[in-house]
């Protein structure tokens, strides 16, 4: 599902975020991206949504060339990815039901499709008895719950969360991994990013380590 | 793209205009005052053109025949001239007419008439030309007609005529151009301001896979409607002046358009339909395209 073959990325200012990367993360596999600040996260991140192109190397992403997609097609890489954020990125001015059925509006799906889907992925997250609320009304757990019915809506290949509990308070983070691997369960690749190596700890399973842009390890954590 | 999404599009670009009231108002009040100077600029050109083509119209060029020509020439003559290109019309006149025009024309000159006795002047025709600015190639093809005398036109006059109307016309297209340039600026820069507030949101949708036309056609209706009331009202406020002063300028007999044989400016409801669509289509798609490149700098997410 996702592939960096020996990919580096120097940015303008002569920076070296990331140093010559390779890692495979296969379809239905749920993996941990941990590091500290500056470690080169953010980066790949930016890669595989393909906010930035590679300096070198190659990323590829359910089988797209990632560095090799025009501008005017990246929405075509974007609409295979659920996105969810560590700031949620929620639009304030639409209610629950408007911010998760926005992703299947980009995407040109049939008012039909959201009448069923978006009820069904907000009760997966628990959070279907708050359809009309604001953003505003909620708190940040539900807002990142949101933002994670938003992330599901269209029914990814990849999910990609960046630092998804990195606001959040630690019981409110548990609940948020649990869904994430709920969703896992049900075959879609998740990967998430995140510093705090205690919730990598606690659950387990596949962790990439980043370090100063270099792939410190790559391993199963039981 | 489904009509639902294209619907949607829609609905979120009217609303759009009610989310941003400030700069919505803003927009629409740079567009009332730019569509309005460009309307009146438009409208003092084409009167100013109206007045000019008027006064072109009215000149004639006189043909003077030679003496003793027959009458079965003359007709052959004015064949000629009619063959002429660039002769709208043309009338004869025998030199008794001629002198009797002339008779009228200075009163209390009757012994001097009497005296004179016979018409001294020769035949002629009254020619009016189609195109004003090519007279002098018309006057040498009359004046190589066998028959013909002189002609008089009124050269100098017309040639004043033909300049002050180039002159005016690239004047005011200058300025309507100037006109059109600063309101695109400035239109633009509202825009700009009016999406860099909604930067985050246009970055959302980036991100989660909005197609670059998914984010702009709303911006682009918001645009739209707001030139639409823009035009709408600046055509409705250009028309109301400018009947006012059509009114204006039949009551007060302005005495040089008279002396000119001008009745006044055009009629307001000869122009007023094509003023009016012109005005508010031009004024809805410049606002409309402008507020969607606008755009362009935060699509690159």
């Amino acid at each position: 599902m996702v592939e960096l073959r020996n990919v580096s990325v120097r940015y303008s200012n002569g920076v070296d975020a990331l140093k010559n990367v390779s890692l495979t993360i296969n379809q239905g596999e749920f993996a941990f991206v941990v590091g500290e600040s500056g470690a080169g996260k953010s980066t790949l991140i930016k890669l595989l949504i393909r906010e930035i192109a590679p300096s070198s190397g190659k990323v590829f992403v359910g089988g797209m060339d990632v560095g090799r997609l025009k501008r005017d097609k990246i929405w075509k890489l974007r609409q295979k990815i659920g996105y969810v954020f560590q700031d949620f990125k929620l639009i304030d001015s639409l209610n629950v039901f408007d911010n998760v059925a926005f992703v299947p509006r980009c995407t040109d799906k049939s008012n039909k499709y959201m009448r069923n889907r978006v009820p069904y992925v907000l009760q997966l997250v628990g959070l279907k008895d708050k359809i009309k609320c604001m953003p505003r009304e909620l708190s940040g757990g539900e807002q990142q719950r949101v933002a994670l019915a938003r992330a599901l809506v269209c029914d990814p290949a990849l999910i990609i969360a960046d630092e998804p509990t990195g606001n959040l308070d630690p019981k409110t983070s548990m609940e948020i991994i649990e869904l994430l691997q709920a969703v896992n369960e049900c075959g879609t690749t998740v990967m998430m990013v995140t510093h705090e190596h205690e919730f990598v700890r606690a659950f387990g399973g596949r962790t990439i380590s980043l370090s100063d842009g270099e792939k410190l390890f790559d391993e199963i954590i039981k | 793209m489904r009509i639902s999404g294209f619907t949607y599009l829609m609905k979120q670009g009217a609303k759009n205009i009610g989310s941003n009231r400030v700069m919505s108002l803003a927009s629409f009040c740079i567009l009332l005052v730019s569509v309005m100077l460009i309307g009146f600029t438009y409208l003092v050109l084409i009167n100013v053109n109206a007045v000019i083509g008027d006064v072109e119209d009215k000149n004639e060029v006189i043909v003077f025949l030679k003496d003793g020509l027959l009458q079965t020439r003359i007709e052959v003559i004015g064949q000629e001239i009619s063959a002429v290109g660039n002769v709208a019309k043309v009338t004869f006149y025998s030199k008794d007419e001629g002198f009797e025009s002339m008779k009228s024309r200075i009163p209390n000159a009757d012994e001097l008439f009497d005296y004179i006795g016979e018409s001294p002047l020769p035949d002629s025709f009254r020619v009016t030309v189609a195109d004003i600015t090519k007279i002098s190639p018309t006057l040498m093809a009359i004046t190589r007609i066998d028959g013909v005398d002189t002609v008089s036109a009124p050269n100098e006059f017309i040639g004043v005529l033909t300049d002050l109307r180039n002159v005016f016309t690239i004047v005011s297209s200058v300025v309507m151009a100037a006109l059109l340039a600063v309101c695109i600026i400035v239109v633009s820069n509202t825009a700009r301001a009016s999406v860099s507030i909604r930067q985050r949101e246009i970055t959302i949708m980036k991100l989660v896979g909005a197609k670059n036309s998914f984010i702009r056609v709303p911006f682009f209706v918001e645009g739209t409607l707001i030139g639409l009331f823009a035009g709408a009202v600046s055509a409705v406020i250009t028309y109301l002046v400018y009947e006012s002063l059509s009114e204006m300028v039949i009551n007060s007999q302005m005495t040089l358009l008279t002396a000119l044989g001008v009745g006044g400016l055009i009629p307001a409801a000869s122009i007023a339909f094509k003023f009016t669509a012109v005005t508010v289509l031009g004024s809805a798609l410049v606002s409309g395209i402008v507020t969607a490149v606008s755009t362009r700098k935060y699509l690159k997410v």
